[in-house]
C-alpha cells in the first residue's frame, strides 16, 4: 500500500509540485490568518485581564465598591477579619510615559505586607537575600517616587537607579526605578507595561490619599475558605461588595468575547475562500489522474483503497501546508497583535501587548482545521474518484461535467432568502447574535451559488458577436464546469465579505462622523495628556480644571467625570456632565426621550429631588432599559433611585454609560475630579491662542481644538478597523489565486481546443487574450454576486448584528467610491494573476504535439 | 534583653552606622510612670512586648505554653513617612507561638506589618495590635492577649500579681561594656492567667496558668564581639522569679555584663549579680536548621542549681519571614537540685542556628 | 515550383533521432499519401510541414519561405492563410456550433461579415452538413464532425492542406465519404494535400504515395 501510495501520491506532487505548493499556499495562508488572528487575540486580552486581575495572583476573596472609590477609613472593622486571611488593599491608576506617551499601568500595593504574606513572592527586588528582606524594604517604602518594574521592560535597558519621567493625572511626574519584579516560575510573564508602588507613594501619586480601589483577601494557612467567606459577609461594611477573583478575570473575558468573537469569525475569512479553492485543487487532481484509477479499479484495487490513497494525499497536503501556515501565522501574529491590543485598548482599555506567543492549543487547533478543510474538499472527488466504474473513467470525456446550473442558482437564491430572514426574523435577546451569524452564513452560500447561476449571463457577449476571440472565450461560461463555479464562488465570498465588512465600516464611521459633528460642540478639549481609550483613569484635580476654566477666555466649561461602576453585576461607566450647558450649547443625539434639549432640561430642573439620568444605547440595551424607567443607581453609602430621562447615541465605548447632572454626582459622590473639561470660548475669542496658553501653562494636559479632537476620534476608528481591512485583503488575495489556479485548470481543459485553434493559425496572443477573457468572465460574475451578497451582508451587520452585540444603531450608507475603487481594485488583481496563467495556458498545445507525435 | 539584639539586626546597611543621636539612648534618671510606659516610646528606636506563659486546661491539667511577642522598630528620620494608615518609618513584627505537650506538637506564626492600619501601638498605656494579635490593658490593671495561631486562638485574661519590675541599676539594663549599650527593662514577672484556648481541631479549652510579660526599649548596637544569648524567665512555686541573660561571646565565654537577677514574691528585687552558670546538661539538635541546643539547661547562682527541662524539645522558631532569625523559645519545667519539680520557666537560646554577628 | 518542400529534414527527442534526412515536394494542387507502420514518424514529419514544429535539421519552405526560421507571427499568419489541418480526433472547438466552427478561419483572417456568411454557406453545402449546421459537436456523429473539420480546413483556401489520419476514427463509410470530400475538394480549389494514414485504401485518392520506415522515406513512388 505505501509502495502504491508512494509512487502515486508523493512522486505525482513532486511532479506537479507547482499545482501542490498552490494547494498548500492556500491550506497554508488560511490557517495562517485564522492563528494570527487567535493568537493576537490572545496576547491583547491576556495582557487586559492581567490588568484586571491585578499583580498578586493567589488571592481568594475580592471586596470593592459598587460606585465610587473605597474609603480607608472602612477598613478597621475588617480588621477581624485578619484572623482568616491576610488583607491586600490596592490601588490603581495610569502612567503615561513622557514622549511616546505609551500607557502604563500603575499598582500600589502595601510591599510590607505583601513580603510578609507569601514565602519569597514579591518582597525583596530581586538580588537581595531573603534574611535582609526587612532591610531592603526601607529602600523602596521611603522612596516616594520609587516603582518596581517588570523584566519584560527591564529587557529594554531599564535599570534600578534609572529615571521614567512622564505623568500620572494632570502632573508630570518623575519616578525612581528601584528594582525589577521577580517573575514566578509557574505563572505567565508579568506585563510588560506595569509600574508596582508602595501603596501611600501610589495614593500621593495619584492624589487619592485615604483612597483605594479594591482590598484582597488571602487565606491564612489553617483557615477554612467558608469561614473567610462567612465572617467576611458579616463584617461587611455597607457599600462594599464581595467577588471571588475568578470574576474579575470572567468580567475582563466576557467584556472582550464580543470584540474577540467577531475578530475570530473574521480571520476564518481566508479558510471561507480557501475552501472553495481546495474542492478545485483536488477536485482537479482527482480528474487528472482518472485514467490511474481506472487502471487501479481494473487491476482489482478496492473502492476503498482508492479513496484512502486520495484522502491520504489530502491529508499529507493539509499537514503540511498547515505546518506551512503555523509558522507564517506566529510572524503575522507578531504583525498584527500591536493592533490587535490597540483596539482592546481603544475599547476597554489597558491592553498593551506588543508580541504573540505561539500557543499550544491554538496552533493544533489551527492544524486540525486545516487539515480537516483538506479532507473535506477531497472527500466528494475521492468518493467519485472510488466509486465510478472504471469503464467510465476511462472514457475519453469532453471535457469536466459542466454545472447544473439551473438548481444551483435557485438554491442560491433561496438561501439568500433564508439568511436575512434568518438574521432579521429571529428574535433575540441582546447581546445574543447567533442568528445574524447563521443569516451572514447562509447569505455567503446564497451568494457563491448564485455567482454560479450568473456565469451563463456572462456568456452573453460572447453569443452572437462577430469577434471570433470573444466568442471563444465566453461561450464557455455557456456551460459552467465545475472548475468556473469554483473560482466563481470563490471570489463572491472575497468580494463579498470584504464588501459588507466595508459597508458596515462605512457605514459606522458616517454615523459616527454624524454623531461627532452633533456632539462636538466646544471649541476646545482638554484633558490630561496620558487620557486615551475606554479605561484610562487619569483625572485633573479640581485645582486644574478650575484654573482651566477661569481662564479669562473662557464663556463657559462643561467638566466632565467618568468612572467605573458595577451596575446589575456588569462593569459599566457613570459620567456626569453639566446638563445646562450641554443644553444651551451642546448638541447631543438622541435615540429617545425626546427632542433635544428636553431631557437634559429635565434633569438639570429636577435636581437632587427628581434626579435623572442618560444612558447611552448600549447601556439601554445591555440592561434592557427605558425611558421612564427607575433604576437603582449604587452610591457611596448605598442606592439612588434615578428616573431615566433619555437615551443617548454614545459610540465611545462598549461598555455603556449612564449620566447624571454634574450638581447631583457632586452631592452624592462628592468626586470633584475631571476626566475632561469642554470648553466654551466667548464670541471672538480664537481658539489656537487660547489653546497655546493653556498648554504653556498646564504641560501635563493636552488641549485639543473641536477640528483636532474630531480629527483623533476619527483616527482611533480607523485604526479599530485596521485590522479588518488587512483582514479583507488576504480574503481578497486568496480568492484571486484562486482564480489564476481555477484559470490553469481551464485551460488544461481546453488544451485540445488550444491546439486546434494553434493549428488553425491563432497566435500565442490570441490564445492568451481567450483564456484571459474567460477568466475575466468569471471574474465579472463573482464581482457581480459579491457586491450583491456584500450589501446585504453589510445589512445584516448594520441592522442586526451591531445592535445585538454592541448595541449600537449604525446608519446605513453605501459608500459608492469605496465599491467602485473595490471593483476595480479586484478587476485589476484578477488580471494581474489571470495574465500569467493565461500565458502559460496559451502553450499548452505543445505538450499535445509531443503527445501525438509518432 | 533580646530586643538589643534583635534590634542590631534591623539596621539599614546602605545607611552606614545609623545616626544614634536621632534616636533616645537608655540612661540613668528615667523618669517612669505607669500605665504610660507601659505604651510605645517612639523616640527609641526599637521596641518590644514579649508575652509567655504555662496554661493547664481546666480539668484535665492538660499542659500548653504560649508566647506572643511584638516588635516595634523605627527607621532613621526620613522625608517620606507614608500615610497614616501605612507608615514608612515605623515596621511592627510579631512571633506567636503554642506549644502542646501532649500533642506533641509546636506552631508557630510570624506577622510582618508597617504601621498604621494593621499594626501599632498607643504612647500612653499598653495596647498593642498585630492585624487580629493584641494585648491591651485595661484601667484595672487587667491585661488582655488574644493570639491566633495556624487554626488555633487564645483568649486570655491576665492580671499582674505584682507591681511592674523595672530591671537594671537606674532604670538602665546594661548589656556590654559600651556605656549606650543599654535599655529599659520593665517586667510583669507573675500574671495570673484565665481564659479560653480554641485548638485547631475544634474543640475550646477553658485554660488557666502564669504568664510573663517583658518590655524593652532601647535605640541601640549590640556590641561586636557577642554571637548570642541565653535567656530564661523562672517563676518558683516559693513565688520568687528568676530573670537570667548570659552573653556568649565568640571565644565560647560569658560576657561580663550578663545577668541574673532575684525578685520576690510582691516584685521587689532582691539581688541581682554577674556571677553565674548557665550550662547544657544535655543537647537537642534540630532537623530543620541543623542547630545544636544546650537543653536541658543547668543554671547555678548564688549556690542554688536549677534545671530547665523543655516541655517539649522542638520549641525552634525559623522566622525567615519577618525577622529572618532562628531562635528556640519554650516553656520549661524547672528542677530543683534534687529533681523536684520548683517551677516553670520560658528559656530563650538564640545564635546556635547562626551567629548574629553576621545579621549587622 | 513546388508549394511545399522539405531538405534533408531531420527531429530529434532526447538523444534520438525519430527523423532523418527527408526530402520532399509537393507540388500546387498534388495529392500526396505518407504511409508507414504507427511509431515511424509521420505525424511528426506532419507536425514539421505544418509549421507545428521546428526540425533540428535541415529546411522546409512553403512557397519558398523557409517555415523553419519563420518568427512565431509569420507561423501564425500562414498557418491562417496557406495551410490547413485536420486531424484524426477532428478538435472541434466544442463550443462552437458546427456552422460556427466552420467559419472560424475567416474570422481570425477578419474577412468582412458579408463574405463569411456567404463562404459558410457555400461551405456548408459542399460537405453536405445543411441541417446539422447549427448543432453542437457533440451532438454530431464522427463522419458529420469530420466533415466539419475538412471544411474549417478548407474554408480559406489554403495552399496546403495537411491531413493527419482523418479516417482513423471512422468507419468505413463514414471514412470513404471523407475521403471523397477531400478528393473532390482539394481538386476544385487547387489546394496540395498531404495525408498521414495507415491504410492503403484510403492512400487511393492520392497521386503519389511516399512510404516511411524507422524516420526515414523509401524512395520509390507510386
Amino acid at each position: 500500500m505505501t509502495w502504491l501510495a508512494r509512487r502515486l501520491v508523493l512522486r505525482a506532487l513532486l511532479r506537479e509540485w507547482g499545482r501542490a505548493l498552490l494547494t498548500l499556499a492556500a491550506v497554508g495562508l488560511g490557517v495562517a490568518v485564522f492563528l494570527s488572528i487567535r493568537l493576537a487575540n490572545r496576547a491583547a486580552v491576556a495582557s487586559f485581564e492581567q490588568f484586571t486581575q491585578g499583580v498578586g495572583q493567589g488571592s481568594d476573596l475580592v471586596m470593592r465598591t459598587e460606585a465610587g472609590p473605597l474609603r480607608e477609613s472602612l477598613l478597621p472593622s475588617l480588621r477581624p477579619l485578619t484572623e482568616w486571611g491576610w488583607m491586600r488593599p490596592i490601588i490603581e491608576g495610569s502612567f503615561a510615559r513622557a514622549g511616546t506617551l505609551e500607557p502604563f499601568q500603575v499598582t500600589g500595593l502595601d510591599l510590607v505586607g505583601l513580603g510578609s504574606a507569601r514565602d519569597g513572592q514579591m518582597d525583596a527586588p530581586t538580588g537581595q537575600a531573603p534574611a535582609s528582606g526587612t532591610t531592603a524594604l526601607y529602600t523602596m517604602i521611603q522612596v516616594p517616587d520609587a516603582v518596581l518594574i517588570t523584566s519584560a521592560l527591564a529587557e529594554e535597558g531599564l535599570r534600578p537607579g534609572d529615571f521614567l519621567d512622564g505623568f500620572i493625572q494632570d502632573r508630570p511626574v518623575r519616578l525612581r526605578v528601584a528594582g525589577i519584579l521577580p517573575e514566578r516560575p509557574n505563572q505567565p510573564r508579568l506585563q510588560r507595561n506595569l509600574l508596582v508602588m508602595d501603596l501611600p507613594a501610589a495614593q500621593k501619586a495619584l492624589g487619592r490619599e485615604g483612597e483605594l480601589d479594591r482590598v484582597e483577601w488571602g487565606l491564612r494557612p489553617g483557615a477554612r475558605l467558608v469561614d473567610l467567606e462567612a465572617e467576611a459577609r458579616r463584617l461587611l461594611p455597607p457599600g462594599l461588595a464581595l467577588e471571588p477573583p475568578e470574576q474579575r478575570a470572567e468580567s475582563g473575558r466576557a467584556m472582550t468575547a464580543a470584540f474577540r468573537f467577531n475578530l475570530t469569525i473574521l480571520s476564518l475569512i481566508a479558510l471561507a475562500v480557501g475552501a472553495y479553492l481546495l474542492f478545485q485543487a483536488f477536485d482537479a487532481s482527482v480528474n487528472r489522474r482518472r485514467e490511474t484509477w481506472a487502471t487501479l479499479r481494473a487491476l482489482g484495487h478496492s473502492p476503498s483503497g482508492i479513496l484512502r490513497l486520495v484522502l491520504g494525499e489530502a491529508a499529507l497536503l493539509g499537514l503540511l501546508g498547515s505546518l506551512l501556515g503555523l509558522g507564517l501565522g506566529w510572524l503575522l501574529a507578531q504583525a498584527s497583535v500591536r493592533a490587535v491590543s490597540q483596539t482592546v485598548n481603544a475599547l476597554y482599555g489597558a491592553s498593551a501587548a506588543r508580541s504573540a506567543a505561539l500557543h499550544g492549543g491554538e496552533s493544533a487547533l489551527a492544524v486540525g482545521i486545516g487539515l480537516l478543510a483538506c479532507l473535506v474538499a477531497a472527500w466528494i472527488p475521492a468518493r467519485r474518484a472510488a466509486a465510478t466504474p472504471p469503464v467510465q473513467l476511462l472514457a475519453r470525456d469532453g471535457g469536466p461535467a459542466p454545472l447544473r446550473w439551473g438548481p444551483l442558482g435557485l438554491g442560491g437564491g433561496l438561501c439568500l432568502l433564508l439568511g436575512p430572514a434568518f438574521a432579521y426574523g429571529v428574535p433575540a435577546p441582546p447581546g445574543v447574535a447567533w442568528h445574524a451569524y447563521l443569516g451572514a452564513a447562509f447569505t455567503l452560500l446564497g451568494g457563491s451559488l448564485v455567482a454560479v447561476a450568473l456565469l451563463p449571463l456572462f456568456a452573453w457577449p460572447g453569443q452572437g458577436t462577430r469577434r471570433w476571440r470573444l466568442r471563444l472565450a465566453l461561450r464557455p461560461l455557456r456551460r459552467p464546469t465545475g472548475r468556473h463555479g469554483f473560482a466563481a464562488a470563490a471570489l463572491t465570498v472575497a468580494v463579498g465579505m470584504a464588501t459588507g465588512m466595508g459597508v458596515m465600516v462605512r457605514s459606522f464611521e458616517r454615523t459616527v462622523l454624524v454623531w461627532i459633528g452633533s456632539s462636538l460642540r466646544a471649541d476646545l478639549y482638554v484633558a490630561p495628556l496620558g487620557a486615551a481609550g475606554a479605561g484610562t483613569q487619569h483625572r485633573m484635580s479640581a485645582e486644574t480644571a478650575n484654573a482651566v476654566a477661569a481662564d479669562s477666555a473662557v464663556d463657559a466649561a462643561d467638566r466632565f467625570q467618568m468612572l467605573p461602576m458595577v451596575f446589575r453585576g456588569r462593569p459599566t461607566f457613570l459620567g456626569s456632565g453639566d446638563m445646562g450647558i450641554q443644553a444651551a450649547r451642546g448638541g447631543l443625539i438622541l435615540a429617545a426621550g425626546g427632542p433635544f434639549p428636553g431631557p437634559l432640561l429635565a434633569m438639570r430642573n429636577g435636581g437632587l429631588h427628581d434626579p435623572g439620568v442618560l444612558v447611552s444605547e448600549t447601556f439601554a440595551r445591555h440592561f434592557g432599559v427605558k425611558v421612564g424607567e427607575i433604576l437603582d443607581l449604587p452610591v457611596p453609602g448605598g442606592t439612588r433611585a434615578v428616573t431615566v430621562r433619555g437615551v443617548l447615541a454614545d459610540y465611545g465605548n462598549e461598555r455603556g454609560s449612564l449620566i447624571l447632572d454634574r450638581p447631583v454626582f457632586l452631592a452624592w459622590f462628592g468626586d470633584e475630579r475631571v476626566a475632561s473639561v469642554a470648553l466654551y470660548l466667548r464670541p471672538g475669542q480664537a481658539a489656537e491662542p487660547v489653546a497655546a496658553r493653556l498648554r504653556r501653562d498646564h504641560p501635563a494636559l493636552q488641549v485639543r481644538s473641536n477640528h483636532a479632537l474630531r480629527a483623533q476620534v476619527t483616527t482611533i476608528f480607523r485604526q479599530t478597523f485596521a485590522l479588518t481591512y488587512a483582514l479583507e485583503a488576504i480574503g481578497l488575495l486568496v480568492a484571486v489565486l484562486g482564480l489564476g489556479q481555477g484559470l490553469t485548470g481551464l485551460a488544461l481543459a481546453r488544451r485540445g481546443e488550444i491546439w486546434s485553434l494553434r493549428a488553425l493559425g491563432a497566435t500565442r496572443w490570441d490564445l492568451t487574450l481567450i483564456l484571459m477573457l474567460e477568466g475575466l468572465g468569471v471574474t465579472a460574475a463573482g464581482l457581480v454576486a459579491g457586491m450583491g451578497l456584500g450589501l446585504i451582508l453589510a445589512r445584516i451587520l448594520v441592522d442586526v448584528l451591531n445592535p445585538q452585540v454592541f448595541g449600537w444603531t449604525l446608519h446605513f450608507s453605501i459608500p459608492w467610491p469605496f465599491l467602485g475603487l473595490f471593483s476595480a481594485a479586484t478587476a485589476g488583481a484578477s488580471l494581474l494573476v489571470l495574465a500569467p496563467a493565461a500565458r502559460w495556458g496559451s502553450r499548452l498545445g505543445a505538450d499535445r504535439e509531443a503527445e501525438e507525435g509518432a | 534583653m533580646k530586643a538589643l539584639l534583635l534590634a542590631g539586626l534591623m539596621i539599614l546597611p546602605g545607611a552606614g552606622t545609623p545616626n544614634a543621636e536621632e534616636f533616645a539612648v537608655a540612661k540613668p534618671g528615667y523618669a517612669f510612670a505607669f500605665p504610660r510606659d507601659h505604651g510605645s516610646h517612639p523616640a527609641f528606636r526599637t521596641e518590644w512586648w514579649y508575652l509567655t506563659g504555662h496554661l493547664w486546661a481546666g480539668d484535665t491539667g492538660r499542659r500548653f505554653g504560649y508566647q506572643l511577642t511584638f516588635f516595634r522598630q523605627a527607621s532613621p528620620r526620613t522625608a517620606w513617612t507614608g500615610s497614616s494608615a501605612w507608615r514608612s518609618d515605623q515596621l511592627h513584627l510579631a512571633h506567636a507561638a503554642l506549644t502542646d505537650e501532649a500533642g506533641h506538637r509546636f506552631q508557630v506564626d510570624e506577622r510582618l506589618d508597617r504601621a498604621g492600619l494593621l499594626a501599632g501601638s498607643a504612647g500612653d498605656h499598653l495596647d498593642v495590635f498585630q492585624q487580629d494579635w493584641r494585648v491591651e490593658q485595661g484601667p484595672s490593671g487587667r491585661l488582655h492577649l488574644r493570639m491566633t495561631v495556624r487554626g488555633a486562638a487564645l483568649e486570655l485574661d491576665l492580671d499582674p500579681a505584682t507591681p511592674p519590675v523595672v530591671f537594671g541599676e537606674q532604670g538602665v539594663s546594661r548589656k556590654g561594656a559600651d556605656p549606650s549599650a543599654a535599655s529599659h527593662y520593665i517586667t510583669y514577672p507573675r500574671l495570673e492567667a484565665r481564659g479560653q484556648l480554641r485548638l485547631p481541631e475544634g474543640p475550646s479549652l477553658p485554660v488557666h496558668g502564669l504568664g510573663w510579660m517583658d518590655h524593652e526599649f532601647s535605640s541601640n548596637q549590640l556590641d561586636q564581639g557577642q554571637v548570642g544569648w541565653d535567656w530564661a524567665g523562672i517563676q518558683l512555686r516559693d513565688g520568687r522569679s528568676l530573670m537570667a541573660y548570659r552573653l556568649r561571646r565568640q571565644d565560647g565565654s560569658q560576657d561580663p555584663f550578663s545577668t541574673i537577677t532575684e525578685v520576690d514574691a510582691k516584685g521587689r528585687i532582691l539581688r541581682s549579680t554577674h556571677a553565674f552558670e548557665m550550662r547544657g546538661t544535655g543537647s537537642w539538635r534540630s532537623p530543620q536548621s541543623g542547630a545544636a541546643y544546650p537543653i536541658p539547661l543547668a543554671i547555678e547562682a548564688w549556690g542554688q542549681r536549677f534545671t530547665l527541662v523543655p516541655v517539649l524539645p522542638d520549641q525552634e522558631l525559623r522566622t525567615g519571614r519577618s525577622t529572618g532569625i532562628t531562635y528556640w523559645e519554650g516553656a520549661c519545667r524547672v528542677m530543683d537540685d534534687m529533681g523536684r519539680e520548683a517551677g516553670h520557666a520560658y528559656l530563650e537560646l538564640t545564635g546556635y542556628a547562626h551567629s548574629l554577628k553576621g545579621r549587622f | 515550383m513546388a508549394v511545399l518542400q522539405a531538405k534533408g529534414v531531420g527531429k530529434r527527442f532526447e538523444s534520438r533521432w525519430v527523423l532523418r534526412a527527408l526530402d520532399l515536394d509537393l507540388e500546387a494542387g498534388e495529392r500526396v499519401a505518407l504511409l508507414g507502420p504507427s511509431g515511424c514518424g509521420k505525424t511528426t514529419f506532419l507536425n514539421l510541414l505544418g509549421g507545428l514544429d521546428r526540425p533540428d535539421e535541415g529546411a522546409i519552405l512553403l512557397d519558398g519561405e523557409p517555415l523553419h526560421g519563420a518568427s512565431p507571427a509569420r507561423l501564425a499568419e500562414l498557418r491562417r492563410s496557406r495551410l490547413g489541418t485536420i486531424f484524426q480526433f477532428f478538435h472541434l472547438i466544442p463550443t462552437l456550433t458546427a456552422e460556427e466552427n466552420l467559419e472560424l478561419p475567416l474570422r481570425m483572417l477578419g474577412w468582412p461579415e458579408r463574405r463569411i456568411l456567404d463562404r459558410r454557406r457555400e461551405l456548408i453545402e459542399a460537405v453536405g452538413l445543411g441541417h446539422r449546421a447549427g448543432a453542437w459537436p457533440s451532438e454530431l456523429s464522427g463522419g458529420e464532425m469530420q466533415r466539419v473539420a475538412v471544411a474549417r480546413a478548407l474554408a480559406a483556401g489554403p495552399a496546403v492542406l495537411l491531413a493527419d489520419e482523418p479516417t482513423g476514427n471512422l468507419d468505413r463509410a463514414s471514412g470513404q465519404a471523407v475521403l471523397d470530400l477531400l478528393a473532390g475538394l482539394t481538386e476544385r480549389q487547387g489546394s496540395a494535400l498531404i495525408m498521414v494514414t495507415h491504410s492503403e485504401s484510403a492512400a487511393r485518392i492520392c497521386h503519389r504515395i511516399l512510404r516511411m520506415e524507422d524516420g526515414r522515406l523509401l524512395t520509390g513512388a507510386s
